[in-house]
C-alpha cells in the first residue's frame, strides 16, 4: 500500500531517523511522535494508516498508549506494530494481551519490519 | 553474664578444688593418716578439676562455635542467615555486628545487581540504534570495496557487544527470579542433534570429529526448552573453542536414577583441579590458559549462566578434567518419568 501514513511514536529521535531512512524510500509517508502522550493526539489530528510504538517511553510507556489506541473508537482500528528493546516474553505477550497487532525487537532486520508493516496495512 | 565472669567463676572453682586436693595432702601428712589414702583423695579431687576445666571449656566455646558456622554460612555467600543471640554479652554484640555486616554485604551485592541491570538495559538502545545505521550503510551502494568491510567488521564487534549485554540481563533476570524456569518435556536426543547441527561448519573448520551416541529409549528431559539449549549450545561451544586442530568433540547422553545424563568430552588441553571451580565463576576465564585460546573472545560469563539455569531446573553441570587428556563436562537434568 504505497503512500500509507507511518506514525512512529519512539522517544528515541534515532530511531525516527532510522525508520525514517528505511520507509521512505519505500512510498511511506513517516510521521513522529517523541512520547506518548504527543503519539495519541499525533493519532487523532493525523489519522495514520499504522502505528509503530516503542515500549520504553517516558511521561506513558507503550502498553499504556496502547490500550489508550484500543479504548478509543476513533483509534482502535489502526494496526499497531510494538518496536521494543525487550525481549522477555512475558513483556511481549503483554504487549500483544495490550492490543498489539505485532511486535519486532530492537535491533531488527529492517526487510522483516517492512514485511511485517505489509501485512498488517493488507490485514487494515 | 559477660565472657570475664565466667572464666573468672570457673578459674575460681579450679583453682578452689586444687587448693583443697593440696590441703588434704599437708593435713594428712601432718595427722599421720595412712599416705596412700591421702594421695587418692588428692588424686580425686585433682581429676574433678580436670573435669570441671574440661566441661567449663565446652560450655565457653559452644557459642563461639555457633558463630563459626554463621560465618561459615556467610562465607559460602549465605548473607541472610541469622546467627541467634548469644547469653554471653560479648558474644551476642559480636554476633550483632556480624549479622549487620551481612545485611549490608547483602544489600551491596543487590546494589551490585541493580546496577548491571539498569546500565546493560541502557547500552541496548544506543546499541540498537548504531546497527540501524550500520545496516543503513550497508545498504548504500556507493560505499568502497573496504568501506563495506569497515562496515562488516562493526557490525561483528556490535554483535559481540550486543551478546554480552544479553549475557548480562540474562544474569540479572536470574539474581532476580525466585521460582524454577518452566519446564516441560523434551525429545532428548532431537535436542542433541538440532545442537549438533547448528555447529557443523565450525567443527569443520577446525576439523574436529563430532561423535553423537544415545541409547535407544532414552527419556525426555524436564526442562526450559529455551534455557536447555542455550546450556547445550554453551557446552558445545566451548568444546570446539578450547580443543585442538584434528581432535573431536565426543557427545553422549544417557539415563541414570531418574535424570538424563548429557556428556560433552573434547580433545583440548584438560584443566587443572584446582582450576575447575574457577570455570563457574562469573567474569573469569582461567588464567594459566594456553597461549594458543588468547585469541577466544568471551566475557565468562557463559559456563556460569549456564549452571545457574539447569540448577534452577533441578540439574547440573559437573566437569571432569585432568591437564593434557581433555575434558568432559556433563549437563544433568530430570529426566521424564515413564
Amino acid at each position: 500500500m504505497p503512500g500509507a501514513k507511518i506514525l512512529v511514536i519512539d522517544d528515541e529521535e534515532d530511531f525516527h531517523a532510522i525508520l525514517r531512512q528505511w520507509l521512505e524510500p519505500g512510498g511511506y509517508q513517516v510521521v513522529s511522535a517523541l512520547d506518548g502522550i504527543a503519539g495519541l493526539e499525533r493519532m487523532r489530528r493525523d489519522a495514520p494508516d499504522i502505528v509503530i510504538l516503542d515500549v520504553n517511553m517516558p511521561l506513558k510507556d507503550g502498553f499504556a498508549v496502547c490500550r489508550d489506541i484500543r479504548a478509543d473508537p476513533q483509534l482502535a482500528g489502526v494496526p499497531v506494530l510494538m518496536l521494543t528493546i525487550r525481549s522477555r516474553d512475558a513483556e511481549i505477550m503483554n504487549g500483544l494481551d495490550g492490543g498489539a497487532d505485532d511486535y519486532l525487537t530492537k535491533p531488527f532486520d529492517p526487510q522483516v519490519l517492512l514485511s511485517r508493516i505489509r501485512n498488517l496495512l493488507q490485514r487494515a | 553474664m559477660r565472657l570475664r565472669d565466667n572464666v573468672a567463676i570457673f578459674s575460681t572453682a579450679v583453682a578452689g578444688l586444687c587448693i583443697e586436693a593440696l590441703l588434704v595432702l599437708i593435713v594428712s601428712i601432718e595427722g599421720g593418716i595412712d599416705r596412700d589414702r591421702v594421695l587418692l583423695t588428692g588424686q580425686a579431687y585433682l581429676l574433678a578439676a580436670c573435669a570441671a576445666t574440661y566441661f567449663a571449656g565446652r560450655h565457653f566455646v559452644k557459642p563461639l562455635e555457633v558463630i563459626l558456622g554463621g560465618i561459615e554460612e556467610y562465607s559460602r555467600g549465605q548473607l541472610k542467615h541469622r546467627i541467634p543471640p548469644s547469653r554471653v554479652k560479648e558474644l551476642d554484640e559480636l554476633s550483632q555486628h556480624l549479622n549487620r555486616m551481612a545485611d549490608r554485604l547483602h544489600e551491596l551485592d543487590r546494589l551490585k545487581d541493580d546496577l548491571i541491570a539498569n546500565v546493560s538495559h541502557e547500552l541496548r538502545s544506543p546499541l540498537a540504534a548504531i546497527e540501524g545505521y550500520v545496516t543503513l550503510l550497508q545498504e548504500d551502494g556507493a560505499a568502497s570495496a573496504q568501506a563495506r568491510d569497515n562496515l562488516s567488521r562493526i557490525q561483528v564487534n556490535l554483535a559481540r557487544l550486543g551478546r554480552l549485554v544479553e549475557n548480562l540481563l540474562e544474569m540479572s533476570a536470574l539474581e532476580e527470579r525466585g521460582g524454577a524456569p518452566r519446564a516441560q518435556p523434551i525429545d532428548t536426543r532431537k535436542a542433541l542433534d538440532e545442537v549438533c547441527e547448528l555447529f557443523r561448519l565450525q567443527l569443520r573448520a577446525r576439523n574436529l570429529a563430532l561423535d553423537l551416541t544415545s541409547p535407544p529409549g532414552l527419556p525426555a528431559v524436564l526442562a526450559d526448552p529455551e534455557k536447555f539449549r542455550q546450556a547445550l549450545i554453551n557446552l558445545m561451544d566451548n568444546a570446539i573453542k578450547y580443543n585442538r586442530e584434528g581432535g573431536g568433540v565426543r557427545v553422549s547422553a544417557r539415563a541414570l536414577d531418574g535424570f538424563v545424563l548429557i556428556s560433552i568430552r573434547d580433545t583440548g588441553p584438560g584443566i587443572a583441579a584446582k582450576d575447575i571451580p574457577l570455570l563457574f565463576e562469573r567474569f573469569r576465564r582461567l588464567p594459566h590458559a594456553l597461549p594458543e585460546y588468547a585469541k577466544v573472545k568471551g566475557a565468562g560469563l557463559g559456563l556460569a549462566i549456564s549452571r545457574s539455569w539447569v540448577r534452577l531446573m533441578g540439574g547440573d553441570i559437573v566437569i571432569e578434567s585432568e591437564p593434557g587428556r581433555g575434558s568432559t563436562f556433563t549437563l544433568s537434568l530430570p529426566g521424564e518419568k515413564v
